[in-house]
């Protein structure tokens, strides 16, 4: 009976015993890291308590960052869910050529990121992209257009790239949710009279729920703390106006060398996530 | 209009559907591949060109014969193919774990897994770093493996949670009363059925391994331990003779094996399968 | 009981003994040499180089690390913090101001050669000494940065000659900006921003950050300061000689502009030469270069010229061995009478800072290569105050792009700056 009762614990450990030497302890010291005033020249740091968070607060910058953040996540997350769900329910049917298709459509996620950003630096580069090239051609712009140097248009190119990027991902988890579906329960609603859309709202939508908020916390999670795709793109640039606290927090550690700030730009994107995704969370865990 | 006629409609408005999916998504490496066979002084043009003026296999065979690019590409394979496994396996406990056991902590324990990959992973860097070299395995690909396959419990124990609770568990009740152990009825009942979902999760830790850079970077310092993407930023270096056409088709190169992988695994994703035996 | 214990500490001290007695023969030394190599030729260079060295001194192993030059700030500080630091690290100026300001480094001083430091240019011997004195690195390859024109676009505009100051740079310059091509551009995205615009500010007088009685002071509330940022401004929004759009260029957008003719006149390094010429080779012979302007007639230039430097970290347990090496490396003479240092900075055309090498150059390098070697006398490193770095990237950098884009008014934005500077250096 001890043995049955430990069994649940012995199936989790591996798992626990990973997170916590390799995830859990970084992050805490990372966490702790944000309490003292640790940067390149300060050769005795000391506890500071709270006061790198005040100081935060009167950042211009970290505002700005965070507003653009937020901008991101929510527009990116709704990009990819949206499309990512319609790309699903494409593939969900026996066609011909199925698996081609799913085969092509996973290439974003496949490419490596850091290619995949400057290839897309590429496509939009004013001059030699072929985006301006496409567009021009098809008579839909006049003049080129500077996607990644005007300040307009580069956070949305940034969001554009960021949604390409995620939807394999979404695609494919929400794939494997519609194929746990019995048929038997699509042929029953169709027996009693129900049309594609009632289908989709109260038989598929509903089954989807358990692994849609998954997709959707994890994605928010790599959304907000997307970095190499900024990064490459536009550093942040021009001026600040495509600056996210991913690339801020980077640009103060690595190449500013304050390190206590850094982690404490790092433990707000931490709490803004918790925030974010506390209510999914909640509904996976006390799910009926 | 005929049943036919209506499904036919509706299979060729599903195939636009794909194909405008498929050319937006792929699009991006259509232009890599573009690249790929341009010779240096083709890469940016004026006008740019899909297909160049003189298209040259030459950055393909220098890639392949005249750098360590093989040498990446199999070091890059090999942690992926680890990695993959060793996650599988720990996620496959953890996730029936938290899905069928009602334990204390549970809650607590779900939530610590996610929560975890919340804080900016590049900043993590350092304590990990530190953490590898304590245990001895910095410039190992073990050191890459425990981390690639850590990155990738979340989301791995989280997928199969919510996998293994869509199947009922009126099946594994039947055999339990038979008298069967825990350990039987999950790989005799549970993992046949969460073929999709075991499919969603070795596709995603096996990909991890070809796209991640910072970690790659910091945890192996040898040339004949380099990972891909390391080692193709390697070539780029800053100034001068950038060899663009050759990193790209680096980077096409690096795009097959999870393409062809999944294009294998895609036949256990079934459509609809019974559940069979037992009604709700 | 008592005993016991007693018993196992004097063991556990006898274990401990043979430790503490140094080995009869010396292991051999291990160093770990960190650098940035990246064209072909000069990783044959080092590798030469440490081959030659290990043979010569089997006491001595030399293991390489190799990273690229984006990622060399982040893995120096990760090796550094993560207790695993190399002996010996390449480093340009900005990572040499935010190391040092670390501590990262040890004093060469007794270590570096005499003849190398009576060869050294001045420029060179300024960016290794720190202000009081000490000496943290060997210089190696460096470069400097210039006027690039296409003179077949200079032709066309009926235009004979290269302008000398910045008021013939605006009259040429607008005369060459005509439908899709600009007269001029030069790198501003991400760090490109704050280095040029430190050049015009040099041009103009200022000394942008000066070390007064022991501390970093800011100029940039003088005249010479806003003389200089104004006609950066200027060149985007007053004369129009340059697209606001610059802002996202970094070298490589800005040479493919000059390959193309997008931009008939570029400000840029010596070393774009190589992938300019494999980019366009159909333009050869068709571009020249030349030393940047005078801010007015009479008035010295000044631009970028800078060398990379090796420096011996202090963390380091092998520094004589250290030393030992790049003692080699410079006075080891490896072919055709250049030392290995020499060789290293002829493969990729670049400059090492030392009188002799100069000399050679004048004599070997092609016509085109000329004009930055007499730029080596108006070359500056970048600030090498502790913080300019940090001032650079978390203010300066955006506010620089702002001004640029019209966006951000010169007066405000320099007073503002001015006056981070100063908080971050008090």
């Amino acid at each position: 009976m001890r043995r049955e009762r430990m069994l649940p614990y012995a199936y989790l450990s591996p798992a626990m015993v990973l997170i916590s030497v390799i995830l859990l302890y970084p992050v805490i010291s990372g966490l702790l890291l944000s309490l003292f005033n640790r940067d390149a020249y300060n050769p005795s740091p000391s506890f500071v308590g709270l006061k790198n968070y005040l100081l935060l607060a009167k950042d211009t910058t970290f505002l700005l960052s965070l507003w653009h953040t937020l901008w991101w996540a929510l527009s990116v997350l709704f990009g990819q869910y949206v499309l990512g769900l319609a790309l699903a329910l494409l593939l969900n049917k026996r066609i011909r050529g199925r698996a081609v298709f799913r085969a092509i459509i996973l290439t974003p996620w496949v490419i490596p990121p850091a290619l995949a950003a400057i290839t897309w630096k590429w496509i939009y580069e004013e001059q030699y992209g072929i985006l301006n090239s496409i567009l021009m051609f098809l008579g839909i712009l006049r003049t080129r257009v500077a996607w990644l140097g005007t300040d307009r248009t580069a956070m949305w190119a940034l969001i554009a790239a960021g949604i390409w990027q995620g939807i394999p991902f979404v695609a494919i988890v929400l794939l494997a949710g519609l194929q746990a579906i019995p048929l038997e329960e699509y042929e029953a609603a169709k027996i009693d009279g129900a049309n594609a859309w009632q289908c989709f709202r109260f038989l598929t939508m509903p089954h989807l729920t358990g692994i849609s908020f998954i997709v959707i916390i994890l994605s928010t999670i790599w959304n907000i703390n997307q970095f190499e795709l900024v990064y490459i793109l536009t550093r942040g640039g021009p001026g600040n106006a495509t600056q996210v606290l991913s690339t801020y927090t980077y640009q103060l550690f690595f190449s500013a060398f304050q390190f206590s700030t850094a982690a404490t730009v790092a433990t707000v994107m931490l709490i803004i996530l918790m925030v974010l995704t506390g209510f999914y969370i909640r509904r996976i865990i006390y799910p009926r | 209009m005929t049943r036919r006629t209506r499904s036919l409609i509706g299979n060729l408005g599903r195939y636009l559907g794909l194909i405008v999916f498929s050319l937006v998504l792929v699009f991006p490496l259509l232009w890599m591949i573009s690249t790929s066979f341009k010779p240096g002084n083709e890469i940016f043009t004026k006008i740019p060109r899909w297909i160049p003026n003189q298209p040259t296999i030459e950055n393909y065979r220098f890639m392949l014969l005249h750098t360590t690019y093989p040498v990446y590409y199999l070091n890059t394979l090999k942690v992926s193919i680890i990695t993959t496994v060793f996650a599988l396996v720990i996620s496959v406990f953890a996730g029936y774990s938290l899905s069928r056991f009602r334990f204390r902590g549970r809650g607590f324990l779900g939530v610590l897994i996610i929560a975890v990959q919340m804080f900016p992973y590049v900043l993590l860097v350092i304590p990990m770093f530190i953490v590898m070299r304590s245990m001895g395995l910095i410039d190992t690909h073990l050191s890459l493996i425990i981390a690639y396959s850590t990155f990738a419990l979340p989301f791995s124990t989280w997928m199969l949670k919510g996998y293994f609770d869509t199947i009922p568990v009126s099946l594994e009740e039947a055999a339990i009363i038979d008298g069967c152990r825990r350990s039987q009825i999950l790989f005799r009942i549970i993992l046949p059925l969460s073929a999709p979902g075991l499919v969603a999760v070795a596709m995603f830790t096996f990909i991890l391994g070809w796209r991640e850079y910072i970690y790659a970077l910091a945890f192996t310092r040898s040339e004949k331990l380099r990972l891909l993407t390391v080692g193709l930023a390697l070539m780029q270096g800053q100034h001068g003779r950038i060899s663009w056409g050759q990193i790209m088709s680096g980077a096409v190169l690096a795009c097959i094996p999870a393409i062809l992988v999944f294009t294998i695994l895609q036949k256990y994703m079934v459509q609809g399968f019974t559940r069979g035996a037992v009604k709700e | 009981m008592k005993n016991k214990r007693v018993l196992s500490f004097v063991l556990g001290m006898a274990l401990l003994i043979p430790m503490a007695v140094p080995p009869a023969f010396s292991a051999p030394v291990k160093i770990r040499l960190f650098h940035m190599t990246w064209i072909p030729g000069m990783i044959d260079v080092m590798n030469a180089a440490v081959d030659r060295f290990m043979k010569d001194n089997p006491s001595i192993q030399i293991e390489q690390t190799r990273v690229s030059w984006t990622d060399a700030p982040a893995q120096l500080l990760v090796d550094i913090m993560g207790g695993t630091p190399p002996d010996i690290a390449e480093a340009n100026p900005t990572m040499l101001a935010q190391f040092r300001a670390m501590g990262a480094y040890a004093d060469i001083r007794s270590a570096i050669p005499k003849q190398l430091m009576d060869n050294l240019l001045p420029s060179a011997l300024n960016l290794i000494q720190t202000p009081d004195g000490q000496i943290d690195g060997y210089p190696c390859d460096g470069a400097t940065w210039g006027f690039f024109y296409r003179d077949d676009l200079f032709q066309k505009a009926g235009i004979a000659s290269h302008p000398k100051t910045w008021d013939e740079l605006i009259a040429t310059a607008k005369k060459l900006t005509v439908g899709d091509q600009w007269g001029f551009g030069v790198p501003t995205q991400a760090e490109n921003a704050v280095q040029f615009w430190q050049c015009w500010m040099w041009q103009a007088g200022s000394p942008v950050d000066k070390y007064v009685s022991g501390k970093w002071v800011s100029d940039l509330d003088s005249p010479e300061a806003k003389k200089g940022t104004q006609f950066m401004v200027d060149l985007v929004q007053k004369y129009k000689v340059m697209p606001p759009t610059i802002v996202n260029m970094d070298w490589e957008a800005v040479t493919n502009g000059f390959a193309f003719g997008n931009f008939a006149m570029q400000y840029n390094g010596n070393w774009i030469i190589p992938a300019l010429r494999q980019k366009a080779p159909e333009i050869e012979g068709k571009w020249s270069t030349g030393l940047t302007p005078s801010a007015a007639p009479g008035m010295k230039t000044a631009t970028m010229g800078f060398t990379n430097v090796f420096n011996v970290l202090r963390a380091s347990r092998n520094k004589d061995a250290a030393s030992k090496f790049m003692n080699y490396w410079f006075l080891t003479v490896y072919k055709e009478g250049k030392t290995f240092a020499d060789e290293y900075s002829y493969v990729p055309l670049g400059m090492n800072f030392t009188r002799d090498y100069l000399k050679w150059a004048r004599a070997h390098y092609e016509k085109v290569l000329q004009p930055f070697l007499d730029l080596v006398e108006y070359g500056k490193p970048l600030t090498m105050a502790p913080k300019w770095q940090q001032f650079a990237e978390l203010f300066g950098r955006a506010a620089v792009q702002n001004m640029m884009q019209g966006s951000l008014g010169v007066d405000e934005g320099l007073q503002t700056l001015h006056a981070q500077l100063n908080q971050l250096q008090q």
